[in-house]
């Protein structure tokens, strides 16, 4: 691949995600600074290895796989360093995921109506990071079970479960915050009076 | 929840449509989780990339392309 078509390519199909992959990439570290570094990464990246890319596929998803790489090798980094985040304590590769109960936790439209965004952003941040990724990238950028697959890395039937427990996950941490609002589930509440 | 995801097969959406359509209950809890990942993506903060960002970007890859050039010659 030419200098030029390579440039082409970098224009034409990898920076127009830039808004997504940075927003991804800013809620995996809280950081502006962090992200910023993870999207360069990223993106210098896809520059090296654009050749590997088929023009004209899923640009996004190839760019998201790559920027997860990245953020997994910076925690890495920091991981051997003491005074850093413990690695395996924001990743957690041991996929019991699968053997999880699937439990539905309901939330109620009044409750969730309550809050503001910096509450939901909270609490979606608070998520243990392999929970939050997977509402990031199905549920704020509407990629499907098989590119979340590829992204992350994990089978298909591991995305569906980490999903079904991120959702419950968030669910019950958003219904804990609209507790602390003063909301009540007026349902469950009538449901005990009627028991 | 998956047929929210689009992930079921379309003999499962059909079976699933027809169960919806006679069951009440059914139908309210899909509503509730439609509408609650439809206020989760209105709400989350979307954090665009800045200039900075773009420019920081084009300093690198004019760095590589520099780079490589070098190399070549």
């Amino acid at each position: 691949m030419s200098r030029a078509e390579r440039l082409e390519l970098f224009e034409g199909e990898f920076m127009p995600h830039i808004d997504a992959l940075y927003n991804f990439a800013y809620h995996l570290v809280y950081s502006e600074e962090d992200a910023h570094d993870l999207v360069q990464e990223a993106y210098l990246k896809a520059y090296r290895f654009a050749d590997k890319y088929e023009r004209g596929t899923n640009a996004k998803a190839w760019l998201f796989r790559i920027l997860k790489n990245a953020f997994i090798n910076q925690y890495r980094k920091r991981s051997r360093r003491p005074t850093q985040v413990d690695y395996e304590e924001i990743v957690n590769y041991q996929d019991a995921d699968d053997a999880a109960p699937q439990q539905y936790v309901d939330l109620r439209e009044e409750l969730f109506e309550g809050m503001l965004g910096d509450e939901v952003t909270a609490a979606v941040n608070a998520l243990p990071v392999d929970f939050k990724t997977v509402i990031l990238l199905c549920d704020i950028e509407g990629f499907t079970y098989e590119e979340i697959a590829t992204i992350v890395d994990i089978p298909i039937g591991t995305v569906r479960s980490r999903l079904h427990r991120a959702r419950n996950l968030l669910k019950a941490q958003l219904k804990a915050y609209a507790a602390s609002l003063g909301y009540k589930d007026e349902r469950r509440t009538k449901k005990k009076k009627n028991d | 929840m998956m047929y929210l995801d689009n992930a079921l097969a379309p003999h499962e959406v059909m079976a699933l449509q027809e169960e919806l359509s006679a069951d009440p209950q059914l139908q309210a809890v899909l509503a509730d989780e439609q509408k609650f990942r439809a206020l989760l993506k209105a709400r989350l903060h979307r954090q665009p990339a800045t200039d900075a960002l773009v420019q920081g970007i084009q300093a690198r890859l004019d760095q590589e392309v520099v780079g490589a050039s070098a190399t070549e010659a």
